[in-house]
């Protein structure tokens, strides 16, 4: 497996769909405002495919365990 | 205002490390020299995003933004202006919030040279701007004549439309003139090129116009490759939706157009087939936008080799060049791809600017496509580096699933529509 990326590039990968902030302009679900163990926990569903989803799940594969953790502590703590 | 509180969200967002400057005024607005100087080339996805990140990562530093343009027509969803159910306004974006609440400075001249030994932009206007980092983002341009005739001239005939605005409007006003029972022909280039999957949304679109307004007219696509992005999920959507009307003709079966001939309103194939068409679109081949050419900044393949990890040119010290002109390994010339790239090529200025270490770069790209308003399919992948360069990571991404309900299809329209919304805002509107 390739190196850990980093916290705040994953964060800004989320911005392109989720809005700068996660504060989503239109269809897809915002993203401000959540705790590291709840946007861990979806990240992990949608990983193994327990939770429905478009293309999340797509995604969501991508990431390590690791990357989800930080992803999940950057957000909670920078998109209030 | 609602300016601040998003200044001070974004600010957030970015994980800003210069916390000082951040709410008060810009670094050019104040006497104080500023920390460094980064010098922007290309408004459009990839260079308006760098922008805004540098100012939000780290607002002590100095950003210029240059762009001829004052307002930025999308190529993505100039594909739904063809079809009728969005306008031109609808995709057109201004820099007021990069250059109010984010503070850079924007110049709307053309840069037309670059000095990488004096670290110095020229711009058409006369200006001389100073850089400590460069940021190249000019997009594509086209090699005229690469398809013997097709000139600037034939692309008022024949347009292109792959530069969003007056050409846009163009292929719509012929389709609107054309008759019922024409015939659309498209000349499609081969890898690489800006949008893969663009041409094949174009006939989608294309064919969702003629059905609701010239339902006997068909769609020709002349291709110069055998295959092509998402191709089983758009052949069954263009089979559900629209029966016959669109036919594709690979490279195989003598696809690839290689002269036009815009007084007879047809092109040549490379076997010697002629094609007439009513109207005729015709997406020539395109390499590195001409700045980027010209500063000596690609290779012989006219695209523009660039560290993999931060995008700093093979070339020439101190020049990042991100989005349609760079080579971004397995990365497709997509806007999606160009904010990332934005992003990472920002972190990693900030970082060098700061003496800070390189950050793990992690990409991402999505496109989205619609066969019709209710019926969308999209391609993603998470990228990384490995000894092959950029690539996707394995059993992650890929394209949406062949076999699906409804639900999936208009979902991803849904989405498409809340992608575009949200990478407005994270490129210009906010
Ligand atoms: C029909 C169509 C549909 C598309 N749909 C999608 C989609 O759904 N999703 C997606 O992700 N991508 C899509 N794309 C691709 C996307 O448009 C490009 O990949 C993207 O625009 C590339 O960004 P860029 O920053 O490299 O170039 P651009 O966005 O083209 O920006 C380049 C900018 O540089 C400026 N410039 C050029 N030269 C100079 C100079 N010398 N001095 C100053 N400024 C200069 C230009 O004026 C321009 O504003 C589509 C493309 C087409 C044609
Ligand atoms: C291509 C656009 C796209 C990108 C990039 C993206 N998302 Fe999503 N996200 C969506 C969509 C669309 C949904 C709705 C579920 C679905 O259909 O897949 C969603 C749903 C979610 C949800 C569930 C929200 C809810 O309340 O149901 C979370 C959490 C989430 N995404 C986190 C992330 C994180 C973290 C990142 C960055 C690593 C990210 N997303 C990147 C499009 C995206």
């Amino acid at each position: 497996m390739a190196q850990n990326a980093s916290p705040q590039l994953l964060t800004f990968s989320c911005a392109g769909c989720h809005g700068p902030g996660g504060h989503s302009p239109s269809t897809i679900p915002s993203l401000f405002g959540r705790t590291a163990d709840s946007i861990a926990e979806i990240l992990r569903a949608f990983r193994t495919d327990q939770r429905p989803a478009t293309i999340m799940n797509r995604i969501a594969k991508g990431y390590s365990d690791a990357e989800i953790d930080a992803v999940a502590r950057e957000l909670a703590t920078n998109w209030k | 205002m609602v300016s601040k509180l998003s200044r001070r969200r974004f600010t957030k967002l970015a994980g800003a490390v210069g916390a000082s400057s951040a709410f008060g005024l810009s670094a050019c607005a104040t006497m104080e020299p500023p920390k460094a100087r980064v010098v922007v080339i290309g408004g459009g996805f990839g260079g308006a995003t760098a922008a805004k990140y540098v100012r939000a990562i780290d607002p002590a530093i100095h950003v210029t933004l240059v762009e001829p343009g004052r307002t930025f027509v999308t190529c993505p969803f100039s594909n739904y202006v063809l079809a009728g159910f969005k306008t031109i306004n609808d995709i057109t974006h201004n820099y007021n919030a990069l250059a109010g609440m984010h503070g850079a400075r924007v110049v709307h001249d053309t840069a037309s040279g670059i000095d990488p030994a004096k670290k110095a932009v020229t711009l058409a206007g006369g200006e001389t701007l100073q850089y400590d980092k460069l940021i190249v983002a000019p997009g594509i341009d086209f090699r005229w004549g690469a398809i013997d005739g097709y000139t600037e001239a034939a692309a008022e005939i024949m347009p292109h439309a792959w530069r969003a605005g007056p050409q846009t409007l163009l292929l719509r006003r012929q389709l609107e003139a054309m008759a019922d029972g024409g015939l659309v022909i498209m000349s499609v280039p081969a890898n690489p090129f800006r949008c893969p999957p663009g041409p094949y949304e174009r006939a989608a679109m294309i064919a969702h116009y003629l059905k609701g307004n010239k339902p006997r007219s068909k769609i020709l696509i002349l291709d110069a490759k055998d295959n092509f992005s998402k191709q089983p999920l758009f052949q069954d959507g263009w089979k559900a939706v629209y029966g016959d009307m669109i036919e594709w003709v690979p490279l195989s079966k003598d696809g690839k157009v290689t002269r036009a001939i815009p007084g007879e309103m047809t092109v040549v194939s490379e076997f010697g087939q002629n094609h007439k068409g009513a109207v005729v679109n015709v997406i020539p081949p395109q390499f590195a936008g001409a700045i980027a050419r010209n500063a000596g900044l690609a290779n012989q393949t006219g695209w523009c080799p660039v560290n993999q990890t931060t995008f700093e040119s093979t070339i020439h010290k101190d020049i990042h060049v991100i989005g349609d002109a760079c080579l971004a390994g397995a990365m497709p010339k997509s806007g999606f791809a160009a904010n990332s790239q934005g992003k990472v090529a920002a972190l990693s200025a900030v970082n060098a600017i700061n003496g800070r270490p390189t950050a793990a770069p992690t990409y991402v790209n999505t496109c989205y496509s619609l066969i019709a308003p209710d019926y969308g399919i999209s391609v993603t992948d998470v990228y990384r580096i490995t000894d092959q360069g950029i690539a996707p990571t394995p059993n992650a991404g890929g394209i949406s699933p062949r076999q699906a309900d409804r639900a999936q299809r208009t979902g991803e329209a849904r989405y498409a529509e809340g992608w575009y919304a949200a990478m407005s805002q994270d490129i210009w509107d906010a």
